[in-house]
């Protein structure tokens, strides 16, 4: 009896391994940087590490403006999930919709087709002038910039099962419900999931310029702020913040990812 | 009673007429062979008999009806890995039964009795990404069984296995054919699995494919490969299929 496969695609061998290459890779970056810094001339606008380090962690106790980092990290990240979730729960139907009716496609992807192009960012003059400069227009915009990644590739992600797994499914006696719903949405989900990554990453990008637009609060601010004032360590600070967020958020979607998409891991 | 009645079937992709005129007919029960050169369409013909290909000309129908998989207890082993990645292969091989919604503890038995049969028992909470192509091909055959269909359909389906494995399949099949008068189309390029197994064995031509001969295989079974009227028949279908 034939054995399954074993694969072993990881480069750095064990687990503890690659924690031990990223500290090290870490170290490094800060060391260059802190000899960067070291110059005179550089040192000016480029504040070192340790600098950066300090008033990234004195934020969580002295507030920036009105607000502690914690709570304007608190804000942007409602901003980003409220946007993204409403990104998510129109742009996956929309990919599946697109996907399986060839009417609907017909119908909605000449419209799609114009809206996809249009950057994020382009949407920001209308979402003022529809929503105003309160939350909405900032969620209007992450959603817009969510929306377009995400329906993109659950689109794709449906269109491209295999012929082999509906012909199966169907021989077997599957009605259009059951291919649906075993067949169609369970082989998109690795590419809804690589649509849902990306836009995320593409709503922070919102999330900071909206909020450099009209915004009391929130990371972005935090760096507009610091634009405003000169403040390289508060800039660089809030950008510390967003990478930090960022790697958490990252981290908690493969997470999710893995734990739909066992079979996509399995082995690998 | 004929279970599969396929009249003047043609199928074209684009100038290319692949199926020319075809017409034949399975009995309620039978078990056929199709052996062919390859590319000749034998797995076009499968394909339009489940109707996966419109066909351009002539009907096929079963049990006097239009095919409709929801009606007809249809199985088909194809050539290539139909396994869902997303399933293991217990999920896989359960599949159909889930579709036709039987109770849970039938479908476990079921499922129970085919992955034994295929001997995947303690692979069952594998994914297809983690085993083998001889696996993979196991896990169709057990999912295709494990419904119990009116109709198997299977194309080439162990072509990629060990011999050893294969021997047992053939013969699992065998029994599976006879405990429930399963009608069997079998395609397979192997002229002594043509008649080990079947009842009447259908030689296609080349390109544009038709039938070249319909052999009736009355050999009783079991069949003992190095018997004189094995060989004997065997060396007729080959010496038929050595011509074209």
């Amino acid at each position: 009896m034939s054995e399954p496969k074993k694969r072993n695609n990881n480069f750095a061998g064990s687990k503890s391994e690659v924690i031990v290459m990223a500290v090290f890779a870490f170290a490094c970056f800060f060391c260059v940087w802190y000899l960067v810094s070291l110059n005179e001339r550089i040192g000016k606008f480029f504040p070192n590490p340790i600098v950066v380090l300090e008033s990234f962690f004195q934020a969580f106790v002295t507030p920036i403006g009105q607000n502690t980092m914690l709570e304007h990290i608190f804000y942007s990240l409602r901003r980003v999930t409220t946007g993204f979730l409403l990104g998510a729960f129109i742009g996956i139907p929309l990919g599946l919709v697109m996907a399986c009716s060839k009417t609907l496609r017909a119908l909605l992807m000449p419209l799609f087709s114009i809206v996809r192009p249009i950057p994020g960012l382009a949407w920001i003059p209308l979402a003022i002038l529809w929503f105003g400069l309160g939350e909405s227009s900032k969620y209007f915009l992450i959603c817009m910039t969510a929306l377009v990644g995400i329906t993109v590739q659950t689109y794709h992600g449906a269109l491209n099962v295999d012929p082999l797994h509906i012909g199966a499914a169907r021989m077997l006696g599957a009605n259009n419900f059951q291919l649906f719903t075993n067949v169609i949405i369970r082989s998109a989900i690795p590419y809804i999931f690589a649509g849902l990554q990306g836009s995320f990453a593409g709503a922070w990008c919102a999330v900071i310029a909206a909020e450099m637009i009209r915004s009391d609060e929130g990371v972005g601010w935090i760096i507009f702020n610091g634009m405003n004032y000169a403040n390289t360590t508060q800039v660089i600070a809030g950008m510390l913040a967003i990478g930090i967020v960022g790697l958490i958020t990252s981290a908690l979607l493969r997470a999710l990812e893995r734990s739909f998409c066992k079979w996509n891991i399995q082995g690998k | 009673m004929n279970k599969v009645e396929v009249k003047n079937l043609t199928k074209q992709f684009g100038e290319l007429l692949v199926l020319d005129d075809i017409s034949f007919n399975v009995g309620d029960g039978e078990f056929l062979c199709i052996v062919g050169p390859t590319g000749c369409g034998k797995t076009t013909f499968l394909n339009s008999l489940t109707k996966i290909y419109n066909i351009d000309r002539g009907s096929i129908l079963i049990s006097g009806e239009e095919v409709n998989p929801k009606k007809h207890r249809l199985a088909y082993i194809m050539q290539e890995y139909s396994t869902m990645s997303w399933r293991n292969v217990r999920q896989n091989v359960s599949f159909g039964l889930e579709v036709m919604k039987l109770p849970q503890k039938e479908i476990q038995e079921k499922t129970d009795a085919a992955l034994e049969m295929v001997g995947l028992d303690k692979f069952q909470k594998y994914y297809p990404n983690q085993l083998s192509a001889s696996m993979l091909q196991r896990v169709a055959i057990a999912r295709a069984f494990a419904v119990q269909p009116d109709l198997l359909l299977m194309d080439e389906p162990y072509g990629q296995l060990d011999i050893e494995l294969r021997f047992k399949l053939e013969d699992e099949l065998l029994n599976l054919w006879r405990k429930l008068g399963t009608t069997v189309i079998f395609i397979t390029h192997n002229i002594e699995e043509a008649v080990y197994l079947s009842e009447r064995i259908l030689v296609l031509t080349n390109k544009p494919t038709s039938i070249k001969a319909s052999i009736n295989n009355e050999l009783p079974y079991p069949r003992n490969v190095t018997s004189e009227d094995f060989i004997a028949l065997r060396n007729e279908v080959t010496a038929m299929i050595k011509w074209w």
